[in-house]
């Protein structure tokens, strides 16, 4: 027995395998090299240690493996120790884009500030090194994680492009571009009239602009985000247990959701509806836009007194109006919200 | 919440399909606005006819887009810089309660947010009559100040409130003055949600028409207000060009705000 092959050994019983061993190993060795040093261990033992394909350890075999790992396992980190470099080794795992394109970098920096700072990369996929990660191989796994990850191992979000960015993005997106997208659906010769012509459901366009069904469609799609955004972090804030107790003692879905999650994230409902009343009330661009000259809200009659009849006094004593509904309809809610609270 | 009931908590089909139905309307004038932008027809069709970049040739060099895209960009810049300097003051001071009456003044500061912006604009276009600021550049950036710097106190006082106190006085105790503290120590820890607010204030510059319009000189124009009043001429597809570019323009800006500042937990 000499400390080569028993490294050797040590290796091929950890990797399951000589072929996974010599994948493994920290330095250059081939096969038939490895093949015949494990044949004169197992000579010199004067037993055979494992099964070569499957690959499986025999008695001997595990014996010896029980004995030596401790050594193996720990040689490279008490040699570490030793040089006074331990406390600077982060074994990573991630997939070659990342060990190529960000690591280096990443790197580069951390050195400057830890000089000693040594890292081991691997290049591995999500199912592998979720395996080395199990299996105290790596420290850290940079991966794409599906919705689930393994148990026992603690994973934080780098980068996620929520879809609530696709609720957001129309949200921040110009409001005269967004009206005018639906000037250009909506209109006599516009996509829906068009498409549905097309199909032989209609043989002359429907009126959807310069009307309420415009105003409503528009406006809709408008200040719908903000409503999501609003539901969003009210059904957030639903309690997940009473959900689950609700389901445990026997409710439907659809039941746990009208009793349980409805009436408890009615407040956020509330919110959402007040915001959208007063964001719709108070609109100018979109009904201006899709409604015309001709078909007017309070906001249009506002900038028509303004700018076009300048008649000044009539057109303050309007905006004294919306103002007065829009305040009045937020100190509502705020009372009702209120008593709501008391009540819970 | 604990993986046990992960798997209860997946949505069902009825659900997931009504909320990819609602992400698709919600795009819907996005994609038909970018679509028409590229029709070789002079007039506006979807789908469009051939395909031609000759309406975004025509923006870029029309003297009337760029002076208009020239005059949002210098207005959303100068209001956003100015609202950042005197949100986070006031968001500061408030916070701090160095004032009294400090809840009244929160509420006068973030009043543009819920008043018709109808009625700030008219309300500064008879204020402006008064004073002789109507038609002045520097009475539009200030009326930009007012509806942007609800959203930087808002996203300012929000991100204070989640910061430990101590971590200032450990400055001060350290030797740093009131402002070094301030400028190494808080600025830094608010800064994430600043940026979400700056970029808040900086599209509801760009976006805004209804004080704008009110306000804005005889032969002075913002890109919004130019689109607003050209459809009301009659459209070309330029008008669906430029509103790509700012589609474009937006989604970048949204995406780089994303992985910056993780923009979508500050909306």
């Amino acid at each position: 027995m000499n400390i080569h092959h028993l490294e050797l050994f040590y290796y091929v019983a950890r990797h399951g395998g000589i072929v996974p061993a010599v994948r493994n190993m920290p330095y250059g060795i081939q096969q038939p090299a490895v093949s015949g040093q494990i044949a004169r261990l197992e000579e010199s033992l004067g037993t055979k240690l494992f099964n070569r394909r499957p690959f499986a350890l025999l008695p001997a075999g595990k014996e010896l493996f029980e004995f030596i790992r401790p050594f193996f396992d720990k040689i490279d980190r008490v040699g570490e120790a030793i040089r006074g470099g331990s406390a600077h080794h982060l074994r990573v795992a991630a997939p070659a884009i990342v060990l190529y394109d960000y690591l280096p970098e990443i790197f580069r920096r951390v050195r400057k500030h830890f000089p000693s700072f040594r890292l081991s990369l691997h290049e591995a996929a999500r199912i592998e090194a979720e395996r080395l990660l199990q299996a105290g191989e790596i420290d850290i796994a940079i991966t794409v994680l599906e919705r689930k990850k393994a148990t026992a191992v603690r994973s934080r979000a780098l980068l996620e492009l929520p879809l609530i960015l696709l609720v957001i993005f129309p949200m921040m997106l110009n409001l005269v571009v967004r009206s005018f997208g639906w000037i250009a659906l909506l209109a006599n010769r516009g996509l829906v009239n068009n498409l549905l012509i097309q199909l032989g459901l209609i043989s002359t366009p429907m009126k959807l602009m310069f009307n309420l069904t415009g105003l409503m469609i528009g406006l809709t799609h408008i200040y719908l985000p903000f409503m999501v955004l609003m539901l969003v972090a009210a059904i957030r804030n639903v309690p997940r247990d009473v959900e689950a107790a609700a389901a445990t003692l026997g409710s439907s879905r659809l039941h746990v959701f009208t009793a349980v999650t409805l009436p408890l994230s009615a407040p956020g409902i509330l919110a959402g509806s007040i915001l959208v009343f007063v964001l719709t009330i108070s609109a100018l661009v979109t009904p201006r836009m899709l409604g015309g000259p001709t078909y007017k809200v309070m906001a249009t009659l506002i900038y028509d007194e303004f700018m076009q009849l300048l008649d000044w006094p009539s057109g303050s004593a309007l905006s004294f109006a919306l103002t007065a509904m829009a305040i009045g309809v937020i100190w509502l809610s705020s009372r009702l919200t209120r008593r709501w609270a008391g009540m819970a | 919440m604990s993986s046990a009931t992960d798997s209860d908590d997946r949505p069902g089909f009825a659900v997931t399909t009504t909320a990819l139905a609602v992400i698709v309307f919600l795009q819907i004038p996005v994609i038909v606005v970018v679509l028409a932008a590229f029709s070789t027809t002079s007039y506006l069709t979807i789908p469009p006819r051939g395909l031609t970049l000759a309406w975004f040739g025509k923006v870029l060099t029309d003297p009337t887009y760029l002076a208009a895209i020239r005059m949002s960009l210098m207005l959303a810049c100068g209001s956003t810089v100015i609202s950042l300097v005197l949100g986070v003051a006031a968001a500061y001071a408030l916070f701090r309660k160095a004032l009294p009456g400090s809840e009244a003044i929160t509420s006068v500061l973030m009043a543009p947010l819920i008043l018709p912006a109808v009625v700030i604009g008219v309300a500064l276009l008879q204020y402006y009559s008064l004073t002789g600021l109507r038609g002045s550049l520097f009475g539009l950036l200030m009326a930009h100040v007012v509806i942007t710097v609800p959203y930087i106190v808002r996203s300012a006082l929000a991100s204070l409130a989640g910061l430990d106190l101590a971590v200032e006085e450990a400055a001060r105790v350290l030797g740093a003055n009131g402002f070094e503290a301030f400028r190494l120590v808080t600025l830094p820890l608010i800064q994430p949600g600043l940026v979400a607010g700056a970029l808040f204030a900086f599209i509801t510059s760009l976006d805004n028409v209804p004080v704008t319009i009110f306000l804005i000189g005889a032969n002075q124009t913002t890109l919004p207000v130019l689109i607003f009043s050209s459809v009301e001429m009659g459209i070309d597809p330029s008008v669906a060009a430029v509103s790509t570019l700012l589609i474009v323009a937006t989604g970048i800006i949204l995406l780089i705000a994303e992985r910056v500042a993780g923009f979508h937990r500050f909306v």
